[in-house]
C-alpha cells in the first residue's frame, strides 16, 4: 500500500504548553483514519498543522513524498489535501452553487460539475439559495462539496458531524464513507460522537495531553486500557 | 437557587445543545458528565450568559438571568472558570486575581489574595510571575481563584482536568471539595468522573446536545452498563 | 560630538508629543480594538484649547486644563458615537471616526478661525542651556522629562491602581474579563478619557514649538500611525521606543538630507516589519473581525441594464446638446466615478480599506504630469505611464497592509497619502511645492472640450466596466471568498495575500489613470490631489453610492457632485460632509443604492 502522510514527531507548544508533542503517523492509500481524545488533547492543533494553518516547532509532514513541512495551507490545498472546518466555513455572500463554483475556480477547474458535487453529498434541491438561509445540516453539506470539489487526495474532516440533530449524523457519515470509498480518497477525521467513529473508522489514532497513545484497529483501541482510562477518569475503584 | 428550564442554544445556526432543564439548590452542587461535543461547554456558557440561550429560562436566586450580559450574572454571583482557562498572560498571578475582584464583598469572610494562596500555595509561590508561565496545573488553579475572588455563591467550572496529570487533577479535586464544605455551590462539568464525584453529589450525563441521564452518583455506580453506553469508548 | 548630541536632544524632545499622542491611540486600540482616527483631531484641540486658556490663565494653568478637557471630548465622542459601532464591521468603525475627524476640524475653524496661533512659551523655562558647549532650550530638556515622566505614571497606573490592570487584561481578553463582573462600558469610557487626555496634553506642549493650527490633526495622526504600526498596536512601551526611533531618524536624518526624512519613517516600517510582523512589541490579534458587512452583491437587474444602457446613450450624446460647462462637470464626474469604482472594487469586492485612495490618484496626477512637462513625454503615453506608477505606489503600500491584518491598511493608505502630500508641498524642485505644475496640455487631437470629454469617456467607461467585469469574474468571485472566509479560501487553494495584493495594485491603477486624466483636463496639478479631503471625497462616494451595488461608485460620484456643487459654498461643508459619514456609519450603512434597494424589494413585497 503507498503511503500518502508521513508525519514525523511533529511538535507545537502555546507559551508554556505542549499542545502537540512528538507525534508520528502514517496514513496508507484508502484509509478512513479517527483522531480521537478528551477535550485538549491537541486535536484540533494537530489538524492545523496538517492543513498548514499553524507551522510546526519540530517534526516534518510528508505528503506523496514532499516534504510539505513549512508549505502554505494554500499550497498544501494545492497539492491535494482538502479540508472541512468544526463550524462548517462557506462564503457567506453566495448561494450553494455559488460556493462550489468558487471551490472549482480556485482549483481552476471548470465549473460546470458543481451541481453534480451538490447532488453527490445529497443536496439536490436548494443549490440556489443563499448559504445564509440554509440550515445548517445543509451548510455542512456544501462545505463537503467544496472540499471534494478538486478532488482532494487527503480528505481533513474536523467533526464532520458537529452541531447536526441526532438523525442527520448517521446520514452525513454514510454519505462521507460511500463518497471517499468511490472515490479513493485517504480520510483523517476527528470526530465526538463515538458512534461515528467505530462505525466508519479503519483505523482510529487516540491522543491525550498532545501525544498520541494509540494507533490501531477499532477493535484494540476500544480495549485499551489507557484509552479508557483518558475517557473515563481514573478506573473505578470497587468500593468508590 | 440555579433553576434551567428548557433551554436550548448553538452556535450561528449549529444547534448545540436543546430542552436542557436542571436544578441546583444553595450549597448544592452537580456534575455535568458527557463525552466531547455533548453540550457541556455551551450549556455553562449559555448559563454565564456568554452564548445567547434561543429558548428557555435560567432563574438564580428568584431573577430570571437568562440572556443578561455576562458581567451582571458575574456581580450576581456567580463565579465562571472556562474550559481554556483564559488567564491574563501577561499580568502576574496577583494580578490575575485582582481582576476577579468585585466591589460590595458580601459574606462573613471574603475571598483574598491571601486566602486565595492559602487554598493554592502552589500559585503563592509565583505571585510576581506572569501567569503565561505557569504550568498547566497552575494555570488551573489561577482560574479557579480568580473566580473565587469575586465571592461566588455559585462556582461554573468547566472541564477543570482537561489537559492536567493525575496528581495534578486530586490536587484540585481536594480543593473543590474543601470549597463544597465552605459552602459554596458548584455546577462542574467533566470527563473525569473521578474529580467530578469530588466536586458533587449529583449528576447528569449529557449526550449530542440533550440530557440522557439524572441521578445521584450512587445510583450511576449501581449500573455500570449506563456509564459505558453515555460515556465510554 | 556635542553637535550630535544636542541633535539627539531635539529629536527626544519632538519624540515626547509623538509618544503622548501614540500612546493614547495604542490604549485606547488595545482596549476597544478601535483605531480612532480623530486621534490627530484631539492633539489638534489640545493646542487650541491650551492657547485659549493660556490667554487668560497662563501657560502652567493653560497645559492641565487642555489636556482634562480634551480627555472631556473624547469621552464625549465615545459616548455619542463610537459606542454604538462597538459590533459593527470594522469599515464602519473606522469611517466613524474619520468623520469625526470633519466635524472637529471644522469646528476648530469656526472657534478658533483659520490663522495659526502661537501661544505663549513657557514662564521659567524660556532660557538655553550648554551641554557640550551647544545651546539647549531649556523647553527641550523639560519635554523630555515629560515624555519620561508620562511613561513612568503610565507604567505606575498600569501595574498599581486596579483601572491600569484591568486596562491590561482587557486589552487581552475583554470577553473573559467582563465574564469577570467588570463592566465593560465603563471600561471603555475610562479608556478613551485617558488615551484622550494624553493627545490632548501632547498638543498643549506643543504650544511654545509650533502655533497650533488646522493642518495639526493629519499630520500627527500619519505619524502616530507610523510610530504604533513600528511599536506594535496596543502597546505603550512599544510606541515609546517606535517614537523614539522615529524622532531621531527624523532629527538625523534632515541633516544628511532633508527630504529623507519622509520616507524615512516608512522605510524603517519596512524594516520593522519584515523582522517583526506585528511591530517591536506586538502581539498577533487573536481574532479579525469583518472589514465589512459580508452580503451578496447586488445585481444590476433588468431595470438596472436599461437604465445603464440609457446613460452610455446620455453621455455619447451629451455634447451635441450641451454647454462647455456641463460637458466639464460631467467629465470630472466620469474621473471620479473611475478613482471611486477602483475603491469600491478593493473595499466591497475585497474587505479591504484604503482611507489614502487620493494617494494613488495623486501619484498618476503627478506622473502624467512630470512625464510631460520633465521627460518629454506625449500626453498618450504619459496616460498609459500614469496607472503603471500608481501601481507601483499600491504595490508598495500593498505589500505592507496584506502581512497585517485590515486596521492597518486603513492606517498604513492614510500615512503614505499624507507623506506623499507633504513631499509634493516641500519637495518643491521637482513638484513646484504648493504652486504645482502647470501647463500639462492634452495632445493636439484631444485639446478641443468635446474631444477631451470623449477620450475621458471612453478611457473611464472600459476602466469602470473592466472593473465591473472583474469583480463579477472569476477574480472578483475568489478575492470575495477571501473576503467571506480566510480560512476556507486558504483551504481551497486561494493565496489571499496575492490576491488581495493584486486587488490592492488594480485600485490602485484605477485611480491612477483617474489622476492622469484628471491632470490634463484641469491642464495642472496641485498638492491637494494627494490630500486627505480627496480620499475622503472618494469614500463618501463609494458609502453614499453603496459598497455592494454595482452601480454604487457611478451613483455616488453623480449624487456627491450634485451635492458637492450645491452645498460646497455653505462655510462649513466639510463638517457637514463629516456628519454625513458618521451618519451613513450609524444608520444607513448600504448606501443609496443599498437603502433603495431595499425600499424597493418592500415594496414589491408588500404589493404582492
Amino acid at each position: 500500500m503507498s503511503t500518502v502522510l508521513d508525519v514525523n514527531g511533529i511538535s507545537r507548544s502555546f507559551g508554556g504548553l505542549k499542545a502537540v508533542d512528538e507525534v508520528t503517523f502514517t496514513l496508507n492509500k484508502g484509509d478512513v483514519a479517527a483522531l480521537i481524545g478528551p477535550n485538549g488533547a491537541g486535536k484540533t492543533t494537530c489538524f492545523n498543522l496538517l492543513s498548514g494553518a499553524l507551522t510546526v516547532h519540530s517534526g516534518s509532514v510528508l505528503f506523496g513524498g514532499h516534504d510539505i513541512t513549512h508549505w502554505q495551507p494554500h499550497q498544501r490545498a494545492r497539492a491535494g489535501i482538502g479540508r472541512t472546518f468544526q463550524i462548517a466555513a462557506t462564503f457567506r455572500s453566495m448561494t450553494a452553487i455559488e460556493n462550489v463554483e468558487a471551490a472549482l475556480m480556485a482549483a481552476g477547474l471548470r465549473t460546470d460539475t458543481a451541481s453534480q458535487l451538490l447532488q453527490d453529498v445529497g443536496m439536490a434541491g436548494l443549490t440556489g439559495t443563499p448559504v445564509t438561509a440554509l440550515a445548517y445540516g445543509d451548510v455542512k453539506r456544501v462545505e463537503l462539496a467544496m472540499a471534494l470539489a478538486a478532488d482532494p487526495v487527503l480528505l481533513l474532516l474536523d467533526e464532520p458531524t458537529a452541531g447536526m440533530a441526532a438523525d442527520e449524523r448517521q446520514k452525513i457519515m454514510e454519505r462521507i464513507s460511500d463518497l471517499v470509498r468511490a472515490r479513493g480518497i485517504t480520510v483523517l477525521f476527528t470526530e465526538h460522537d463515538m458512534d461515528a467513529v467505530f462505525g466508519y473508522a479503519s483505523r482510529i489514532l487516540a491522543m491525550d495531553q498532545g501525544r498520541l497513545i494509540a494507533d490501531d484497529s477499532p477493535d484494540a483501541v476500544r480495549n485499551d486500557a489507557r484509552v479508557q482510562r483518558v475517557y473515563l477518569g481514573e478506573p473505578e475503584t470497587g468500593d468508590a | 437557587m440555579l433553576d434551567v428550564q428548557s433551554i436550548q442554544s448553538g452556535y450561528g445556526k449549529a444547534l448545540a445543545i436543546d430542552d436542557v432543564s436542571f436544578q441546583l439548590e444553595a450549597s448544592e452542587s452537580l456534575a455535568i458528565l458527557g463525552r466531547n461535543g455533548a453540550g457541556k461547554t455551551t450549556t455553562l456558557k449559555t448559563v454565564m450568559g456568554m452564548t445567547p440561550a434561543w429558548q428557555g429560562r435560567i432563574v438564580f436566586k428568584g431573577d430570571d438571568i437568562v440572556n443578561l450580559s455576562s458581567d451582571t450574572i458575574a456581580r450576581a454571583g456567580i463565579g465562571y472558570v472556562p474550559e481554556e482557562r483564559r488567564i491574563f498572560e501577561s499580568l502576574s498571578v496577583t494580578e490575575n486575581l485582582l481582576t476577579g475582584e468585585k466591589a460590595g464583598a458580601s459574606g462573613a469572610a471574603p475571598w483574598t489574595v491571601e486566602r486565595v494562596f492559602e487554598l493554592f500555595p502552589e500559585i503563592a509561590r509565583r505571585s510576581m510571575a506572569p501567569a503565561g508561565t505557569l504550568s498547566g496545573g497552575e494555570r488551573q488553579m489561577l482560574a479557579v481563584g480568580r473566580a473565587l475572588m469575586g465571592n461566588p455563591d455559585l462556582l461554573l467550572l468547566d472541564e477543570p482536568s482537561e489537559g492536567l496529570a493525575p496528581v495534578v487533577v486530586n490536587r484540585l479535586g481536594d480543593a473543590l471539595a474543601e470549597l463544597r464544605k465552605s459552602g459554596i455551590a458548584i455546577l462542574i462539568s467533566e470527563q473525569n468522573r473521578r474529580l467530578a464525584r469530588l466536586a458533587a453529589e449529583n449528576v447528569v450525563i449529557m449526550e449530542t446536545g440533550r440530557i440522557a441521564y439524572r441521578g445521584t452518583f450512587t445510583d450511576l455506580d449501581k449500573n455500570p452498563e449506563i456509564t459505558a453506553r453515555l460515556l465510554g469508548v | 560630538m556635542g553637535f550630535y548630541f544636542a541633535q539627539f536632544l531635539t529629536g527626544l524632545a519632538s519624540a515626547s508629543s509623538l509618544f503622548l499622542v501614540a500612546a493614547g491611540l495604542s490604549i485606547i486600540f488595545g482596549v476597544t480594538r478601535i483605531v480612532n482616527f480623530a486621534h490627530g483631531s484631539l492633539f489638534m484641540l489640545g493646542a487650541f484649547i491650551a492657547y485659549s486658556i493660556s490667554q487668560k490663565f497662563g501657560f502652567w494653568l493653560a497645559v492641565p486644563l487642555a489636556a482634562l478637557s480634551v480627555g472631556a471630548v473624547g469621552w464625549a465622542m465615545e459616548r455619542t458615537v463610537l459606542s454604538r459601532l462597538y459590533g459593527a464591521p470594522e469599515l464602519f468603525q473606522l469611517v466613524a471616526t474619520f468623520g469625526l475627524v470633519l466635524i472637529v476640524q471644522d469646528a476648530a475653524l469656526w472657534i478658533w478661525g483659520p490663522t495659526d496661533l502661537l501661544g505663549p512659551r513657557a514662564p521659567g523655562l524660556t532660557g538655553v542651556v550648554r551641554i557640550f558647549d551647544q545651546p539647549i532650550p531649556e523647553y527641550d530638556l523639560f519635554l523630555i522629562a515629560v515624555g519620561v515622566s508620562v511613561l513612568a505614571a503610565i507604567w505606575w497606573m498600569f501595574t498599581r491602581t486596579r483601572f491600569g490592570i484591568l486596562v491590561r487584561a482587557a486589552t487581552e481578553d475583554r470577553e473573559m474579563l467582563q465574564a469577570l463582573g467588570v463592566r465593560p462600558a465603563r471600561l471603555f469610557q475610562a479608556t478613551f478619557f485617558i488615551g484622550a487626555a494624553l493627545a490632548g496634553l501632547g498638543g498643549a506642549l506643543e504650544m511654545p514649538r509650533q502655533p497650533a493650527s488646522l493642518l495639526m490633526d493629519l499630520n500627527i495622526i500619519a505619524e502616530a500611525f507610523v510610530v504604533v504600526v513600528i511599536g506594535g498596536m496596543g502597546s505603550v512601551t512599544g510606541a515609546f521606543l517606535a517614537a523614539l526611533l522615529i524622532a531621531e531618524l527624523n532629527a538625523f536624518g534632515i541633516l544628511i538630507l532633508p527630504e529623507i526624512t519622509l520616507v524615512a519613517a516608512f522605510a524603517a516600517m519596512a524594516v520593522v516589519l519584515v523582522i517583526r510582523p506585528y511591530g517591536l512589541l506586538g502581539r498577533p490579534a487573536t481574532s479579525a473581525p469583518h472589514a465589512v458587512e459580508i452580503q451578496p452583491p447586488q445585481t444590476l437587474g433588468q431595470t438596472g441594464r436599461i437604465t445603464a444602457l440609457g446613460l452610455v446613450i446620455a453621455l455619447v450624446v451629451l455634447p451635441f446638446v450641451a454647454g462647455d460647462f456641463v460637458i466639464v462637470l460631467t467629465a470630472d464626474i466620469m474621473i471620479f466615478a473611475l478613482f471611486a469604482a477602483g475603491l469600491h472594487f478593493m473595499m466591497g469586492t475585497g474587505g479591504l480599506v484604503s482611507f489614502g485612495h487620493a494617494a494613488f490618484f495623486g501619484i498618476g496626477a503627478y506622473a502624467a504630469a512630470l512625464l510631460v512637462n520633465n521627460a518629454g513625454l506625449g500626453m498618450e503615453i504619459a496616460l498609459f505611464l500614469a496607472p503603471v506608477f500608481a501601481a507601483i505606489g499600491a504595490a508598495v503600500v500593498g505589500w505592507f497592509a496584506v502581512r497585517l491584518s485590515g486596521v492597518y491598511l486603513a492606517m498604513l493608505t492614510l500615512a503614505a497619502a499624507q507623506i506623499l502630500w507633504s513631499a509634493s508641498v516641500q519637495w518643491q524642485d521637482v513638484t513646484g511645492g504648493d504652486d504645482g505644475i502647470l501647463g500639462i496640455w492634452p495632445a493636439a487631437w484631444a485639446s478641443g472640450t468635446t474631444a477631451y470629454y470623449y477620450l475621458t469617456f471612453a478611457l473611464t467607461t472600459s476602466g469602470i466596466v473592466s472593473l465591473m467585469m472583474l469583480a463579477r469574474g472569476r477574480f472578483g468571485i475568489l478575492l470575495r471568498a477571501g473576503r467571506d472566509a480566510p480560512a476556507r479560501a486558504q483551504a481551497l487553494g486561494i493565496d489571499i495575500k496575492l490576491r488581495n495584493w493584486t486587488a490592492i495594485v488594480i485600485a490602485g491603477s484605477a485611480a491612477g489613470l483617474a489622476g492622469g486624466i484628471f491632470a490634463f483636463s484641469k491642464g495642472s496639478v496641485f498638492p491637494d490631489t494627494l490630500a486627505i479631503p480627496n480620499s475622503v471625497d472618494a469614500l463618501v462616494m463609494v458609502l453614499l453610492g453603496g459598497l455592494h451595488a454595482p452601480a454604487g461608485p457611478i451613483l455616488g460620484a453623480g449624487v456627491f457632485a450634485l451635492l458637492e456643487d450645491s452645498l460646497s459654498r455653505l462655510p462649513y461643508w466639510r463638517a457637514l460632509l463629516g456628519a454625513a459619514v458618521v451618519g451613513i456609519a450609524l444608520f444607513a450603512p448600504g448606501g443609496i443604492a443599498g437603502s433603495l434597494s431595499k425600499w424597493l424589494r418592500r415594496r414589491r413585497e408588500g404589493t404582492a
